[in-house]
């Protein structure tokens, strides 16, 4: 009865977990291909971030966010690709060598004046905007306190409104 | 609360980033509609975060792979025999008998180490024995000893050695 209560859970499992696949996968995809512009490497990195978690399910069910447990692996194991030299771009360097040619030239001027924050802002940032965690996950992915990640936020917007009002020549 | 200038623009990011409760949001609108001088600031903001996320939203769309790690359900295994165990417990035999051959001749008394293996005299007492009388374990207490009662007077028991069957003679 053991053997099939431990087959049930499993069965369980893994129906949460190709539901949180289908909910976190696609943002988690686009995370990693932003750190690394190689497609297959960040595909590859999703899988181990999925095999990671399923290395410790009591943690990832038990996380109050499973998709910022998520998050955090993916982000370890982007950090652990860049330091093993498997890709070719520089975390900090992507936005730098975002698209150039914007129809908008607020948005040129936005790519400029993100690019030109400091990387812990612009992580955030990235994390708010783009993978649209909240506050509490983005303080559960990075490990720091939910103030300092609503002040970095903060600093970040702050920086931005000030360029984009500061240059009202590029705007026109 | 004191709604000074950092503290409106603190909730104006707040907004703008999707983080402040409908009931501080619903507060906040109705102190901004109270107060113009700072429309400008919240359309500024809100400007801004509508350029930032489109900014980062010109990422490239991912395409979800597959799953490839799901979890298999574990069988019952039976243990049949087990390498690593028997090999623990041999290496730890073979280890305790190296320490014996190791340890054992330390502990052997000098005399015994030099090869001196002559035996070593006990003294005892000397027993004091009278001549006249026989001693307990003397045979001949046995041979002239009266035969007892039971076998009567009309015979004689003589018992010439102890491998031998006594003889039972009439009694003369």
């Amino acid at each position: 009865m053991e053997t099939l209560g431990a087959t049930n859970d499993i069965g369980d499992d893994s129906q949460r977990l190709e539901q949180l696949y289908r909910e976190a996968g696609p943002n988690l995809l686009a995370y990693l291909q932003r750190q690394h512009r190689d497609s297959h490497l960040a595909e590859d990195l999703l899988q181990e971030t999925f095999a990671a978690a399923l290395s410790r399910p009591d943690r990832l069910w038990s996380a109050a966010s499973p998709r910022a447990y998520l998050f955090g692996i993916a982000r370890n194991l982007c950090v652990d690709a860049y330091r093993h030299g498997q890709s070719s771009d520089s975390m900090q360097n992507t936005l730098e060598s975002a698209p150039a040619a914007a129809p908008d030239p607020r948005i040129d001027l936005m790519h400029e004046a993100i690019a030109k924050l400091n990387s812990s802002s612009r992580e955030v940032l990235e994390l708010r905007l783009q993978s649209e965690l909240s506050y509490e996950e983005i303080a559960a992915v990075l490990q720091i306190p939910v103030g300092t990640v609503r002040s970095r936020l903060h600093h970040a917007v702050k920086n931005l409104r000030q360029t984009l009002t500061r240059n009202p020549e590029r705007l026109e | 609360m004191i709604m000074d200038a950092e503290t409106v623009d603190r909730l104006l990011i707040d907004r703008a980033l999707g983080e402040l409760p409908p009931d501080t949001a619903a507060l906040l609108a109705a102190f901004l509609e109270k107060s113009p001088e700072y429309q400008e600031l919240a359309a500024d903001t809100e400007l801004t975060m509508h350029a930032a996320r489109a900014a980062l939203a010109s990422s490239p769309s991912a395409e979800l792979p597959p799953l490839k790690c799901l979890p298999v359900p574990q069988q019952p295994v039976r243990k049949v025999f087990e390498l690593r165990p028997a090999l623990n417990a041999a290496w730890k035999l073979a280890a305790c008998f190296l320490a014996g051959c190791v340890i054992g001749p330390l502990l052997v008394s000098p005399s015994r180490r030099a090869g001196d293996s002559r035996p070593v005299p006990i003294q005892t007492a000397a027993a004091s024995i009278s001549s006249e009388e026989p001693g307990f374990w003397s045979a001949s207490l046995v041979h002239h000893s009266p035969v007892p009662s039971r076998m009567g007077a009309s015979r004689q028991l003589i018992w010439q050695s102890p491998v031998q069957k006594p003889l039972i003679l009439p009694a003369s």
